[in-house]
C-alpha cells in the first residue's frame, strides 16, 4: 500500500518554502540548519514519512518510526476521516480560537479551517522539525501555512513563546470559546513531548480556572478595598520611587511564612540593615511574636483575615507594599508608609497619566512572588528566600498552624524533590509558585536567588545555602531602609496632587455617568422587546446597534476596570449560556439581547455601590484636608 | 441478538456512528460503546452465516471476516484507532453491506 513517491517533490519543497521564508524566516533558517544535519540524525533514529495511497483524492500519512508504523491518517478515506474528526468541533462562537498540537499533513487543519469565521484565530504547534522538514518535501501545505488565520509555532524552540502566547489566549473569559485539539497519532510519534505541551496547557486551563473563581468570590472585596485606598494615596509613596535607591551589592530576604520560618527565625535578627527584609503578610505573625526586626510587610490579597496584621501593634508603622485592592481592615489599620505595588488596576492607568510610571512585573499568584518581585525591581541583586518551603512540613501548611488546610480545601497532594534530596509532600497552588521561582530565576539570570528555607522543595536554579552561609557570604553592606524612608518625601510633596485628585473625584462622577447609560441601554432593550413581534430586523439590529455604541463608551469612562470586576460574575454566566451562535439570526439577536439585559442591570447595580462607597471615602477625604 | 434483513441498515449505521468516536479520539467514550458495537458485528455475522446455512448459493468469504476480526482486535492491542475503526468501516462493515445487498 505504501506509495512510491513520484511527484514533483522539488515543486511543492519550493511552494512550501517561498511561504515559510516569507511569513516566518527565522523557523525556516532553523529548519535549514537543521536539514543540513539531518541525515546524521536519521542513522541515528529512523524517523521516515512515507505516503500512502489512500481511497481518495488524498495521501494518508504513515511514520516509520523504531520498527513500526506510525498512522497520522486514515489509511482509507483521509479526507473523510477529517471531516467525522473536525465534527466534535463543530463551533459558532462569536469569537472561537482554535489551538491544534500537530499539523501532520495537513487534512485536519484544513478541514478545521473551514469553519472559522472572521475574527478567529488558528494557532499550529508542531512538535519539532522531525516531522515537518519531511512534510513539506512531500506534500503542498503551502495553503496552510500562509492562510492569515494560521500562526505556525515549533514547540522545541518556541516553548516560552508558546506558553506566553496561549496564557493570554486562555483566559477564564474565553476558556469556552477556545478549541483545544490535537493532532490524531501525535501522541505517538513523541509522547513526552505531546504530554509536556498537554500538562503545559492544562496547567493553563486550571490557572484561568482559578482566575475565574477568584474573581467572582473577591469581586466586592477588591472594589470595596480599591475606594477605600482612595484616602491613602495622597501622603503615599509607588514602588518605582525605590528603584537604584539601595547600595548595589544589598540582597533581599524574602520572608514567607513556610513551617520552616520557625527553625530560623531568630537567624533573621541579625539581618536588619544588613538586607532589606521584606515579610510576606502571614509572616508577620511569627517576625512580632520573636520581635525579630524587619523592613517591610508586603500585602495584596484583597480577604486576607485582618489579624494576621491587625493583632500586633509593632506592625502597625512598618512600611507597607501594597495594592489599592489590599485588605481594608489592614489598610486602615496600617498607619505607616505605603507604598504602591505594579498591578493595582486603576491605580497604575491614572498615575501613568501624570507621568509617573509603574515598572514591568510578572505576576505569580502568592504574596511571596510579588515579594521576590519587588526585591528585583528596587534592584537587589541577590534575593534570599526563607520561609518558602512550598511543602508539608509533616501536617504544617504555614509556620504556626497546624492544620489540614489544604487537604481541606481539596488540593491534591503530589511528592516533589525536596532540598536534601528526598521527596517532600506539596499541592498543586505551591507547585504552581515554585514553577513561579523556578522561571523567575531561568529568566532573571543576573540575579542570585539563594534558598535559606533550610527545608522544603528543591527550587530548581537556586542556592541552596544556611541562612547564616548566605548572611555571611552576600550580607556584606550596610543600610538603613528606615532612615532612607525618612528622608523620601512623599510622591506628591514632590508632584502635584491636584491632577490625581480631579481623577479620584472624576471616579465619581464617570460612574455616575455610567449608571446613567446603562438605564439608556436599558430602554433601548425594552423597545426590542416591544418591537421584536412586528419590525424589520434591520430596526432591531439598529437598537443593539444603539447597545453596543454605549459599550463603546463604557470602556472609555475612568474606572470602568472596577464596574468590570463587579459584573464579572454575572456577565461570565450569561455568556456561558449564549455565547455561541445559533445559526438562526432572530434566536441569536434574542441570545445578545438576554446577555446585554444581564450586564447591564449589573453594570447600574455595581455603579450604585461604587457610587455610595465613594461618598463614605470623600468625606473622610475632605475632612483631612 | 438475532436479526432480521430489515434491522440490517440501521445496524451498520449504528455501528458506523461507533467508529466516529475512534475517529474523534474519544477512546473512553468509544471503548465504553465498543462491547455493544462488537455484538451488534457478530449479530451480522450470524444473520449472514445464517442466510449461507439456508442458502448454499449465497457466497460468503468467512476466511476474510475472520481475518477483518483478527486485524481489529491486533490495531486494538496496538491501540491504533484509527486502523480499528479503518477495518471496522470500510472493511467489515463495506463487505456487510456487500453481503445484505446480495442477501
Amino acid at each position: 500500500m505504501i506509495k512510491k513517491v513520484k511527484r514533483e517533490e522539488m515543486k511543492v519543497l519550493a511552494s512550501n518554502q517561498k511561504v515559510l521564508t516569507e511569513k516566518y524566516p527565522h523557523i525556516w533558517s532553523a529548519l535549514q540548519t537543521y536539514m543540513k544535519n539531518k541525515d546524521e540524525q536519521l542513522e541515528t533514529e529512523p524517523f521516515k514519512v512515507e505516503l500512502v495511497q489512500s481511497r481518495e483524492d488524498a495521501d494518508a500519512l504513515s511514520v516509520y518510526k523504531e520498527n513500526a508504523y506510525i498512522r497520522l491518517n486514515s489509511q482509507y478515506y483521509p479526507m473523510r476521516e477529517a471531516k467525522q474528526w473536525a465534527a466534535q468541533y463543530e463551533y459558532h462562537h462569536i469569537s472561537a480560537h482554535v489551538v491544534m498540537y500537530g499539523m501532520g499533513n495537513g487534512i485536519f487543519a484544513r478541514e478545521l479551517l473551514k469553519n472559522l469565521e472572521a475574527d478567529n484565530s488558528f494557532i499550529i504547534i508542531e512538535p519539532d522539525f522531525r516531522l515537518f522538514s519531511q512534510i513539506i518535501g512531500l506534500i503542498d501545505i503551502s495553503d496552510i501555512i500562509q492562510h492569515e488565520k494560521v500562526t505556525l509555532f515549533f514547540y522545541h524552540i518556541q516553548q516560552e513563546e508558546i506558553k506566553k502566547i496561549l496564557s493570554s489566549m486562555i483566559t477564564w473569559g474565553s476558556i469556552s470559546t477556545l478549541i483545544r485539539c490535537n493532532h490524531p497519532g501525535y501522541d505517538k510519534l513523541d509522547l513526552e513531548k505531546y504530554e509536556e505541551y498537554n500538562t503545559m496547557v492544562d496547567r493553563l486551563y486550571e490557572k484561568a480556572q482559578v482566575s475565574q473563581n477568584t474573581y467572582a468570590l473577591f469581586a466586592d472585596s477588591v472594589i470595596y478595598n480599591v475606594i477605600n485606598s482612595l484616602q491613602y494615596i495622597k501622603n503615599s509613596n509607588y514602588i518605582t520611587e525605590l528603584i537604584g535607591q539601595f547600595p548595589e551589592d544589598y540582597p533581599a530576604v524574602v520572608v514567607s511564612a513556610g513551617p520552616s520560618l520557625r527553625k530560623n527565625v531568630e537567624k533573621l535578627r541579625k539581618m536588619k540593615d544588613r538586607a532589606f527584609v521584606l515579610v510576606v503578610d502571614t509572616a508577620v505573625k511569627v517576625m512580632e511574636e520573636s520581635g525579630v526586626p524587619y523592613d517591610a510587610i508586603v500585602l495584596i490579597d484583597p480577604t486576607k483575615p485582618a489579624d494576621f496584621i491587625t493583632a500586633y501593634p509593632g506592625a502597625k508603622e512598618k512600611p507597607l507594599f501594597c495594592l489599592t485592592e489590599s485588605q481594608t481592615d489592614i489598610m486602615d489599620f496600617h498607619q505607616g508608609r505605603k507604598i504602591w505595588l505594579p498591578n493595582a488596576k486603576w491605580l497604575e492607568k491614572t498615575y501613568a497619566q501624570y507621568g509617573l510610571k509603574f515598572p514591568t512585573h510578572v505576576l505569580g499568584g502568592s504574596v511571596a512572588t510579588m515579594a521576590t518581585e519587588v526585591a528585583r525591581i528596587v534592584g537587589c541583586k541577590t534575593i534570599i528566600l526563607v520561609g518558602q518551603d512550598l511543602a508539608y512540613l509533616g501536617e504544617q501548611t504555614h509556620a504556626g498552624r497546624e492544620d489540614a488546610m489544604g487537604e481541606e480545601r481539596g488540593y491534591e497532594s503530589q511528592w516533589i524533590d525536596g532540598i536534601d534530596g528526598k521527596q517532600v509532600r506539596s499541592r498543586w497552588d505551591w507547585i504552581h509558585y515554585l514553577q513561579w521561582f523556578e522561571e523567575f530565576i531561568s529568566k532573571n539570570t543576573e540575579l542570585n536567588v539563594v534558598d535559606a528555607t533550610e527545608g522544603g522543595a528543591l527550587i530548581h536554579g537556586s542556592k541552596v545555602m544556611t541562612l547564616e552561609e548566605a548572611a555571611d557570604e552576600y550580607c556584606k553592606e550596610t543600610f538603613s531602609f528606615d532612615d532612607f524612608l525618612n528622608q523620601l518625601p512623599y510622591t506628591f510633596e514632590r508632584n502635584d496632587f491636584g491632577g490625581i485628585k480631579e481623577e479620584i473625584y472624576k471616579l465619581k462622577t464617570d460612574t455616575e455617568q455610567t449608571e446613567k447609560m446603562a438605564e439608556c441601554a436599558l430602554e433601548y432593550l425594552q423597545e426590542f422587546y416591544r418591537l421584536e413581534k412586528d419590525s424589520s430586523p434591520e430596526i432591531l439590529n439598529g437598537l443593539l446597534a444603539k447597545c453596543f455604541h454605549i459599550n463603546t463608551k463604557f470602556a472609555r469612562v475612568s474606572g470602568y476596570e472596577l464596574i468590570e470586576i463587579g459584573t464579572s460574575g454575572a456577565v461570565e454566566e450569561a455568556l456561558a449560556d449564549v455565547n455561541h451562535l445559533s445559526g438562526d439570526e432572530a434566536q441569536d439577536r434574542r441570545d445578545t439581547v438576554k446577555m446585554l439585559e444581564v450586564y447591564y442591570k449589573s453594570v447600574i447595580d455595581v455603579s450604585l455601590r461604587i457610587i455610595k462607597e465613594m461618598d463614605k471615602v470623600f468625606v473622610k477625604m475632605e475632612q483631612e484636608d | 441478538m438475532s436479526l432480521e434483513r430489515e434491522d440490517i441498515p440501521e445496524v451498520i449505521q449504528s455501528i458506523r456512528e461507533g467508529t466516529d468516536l475512534f475517529y474523534q479520539r474519544r477512546i473512553h467514550e468509544a471503548m465504553m460503546q465498543y462491547d455493544m458495537m462488537l455484538s451488534k458485528m457478530l449479530s451480522l455475522v450470524d444473520f449472514f452465516f445464517e442466510k449461507h446455512k439456508e442458502n448454499p448459493d449465497f457466497q460468503l468469504n468467512e476466511e476474510k471476516i475472520q481475518q477483518n476480526f483478527n486485524e481489529i482486535l491486533s490495531a486494538m492491542e496496538q491501540k491504533d484507532y484509527t486502523l480499528m475503526a479503518d477495518i471496522i468501516s470500510y472493511e467489515f462493515l463495506d463487505y456487510m453491506e456487500e453481503l445484505y445487498r446480495t442477501a
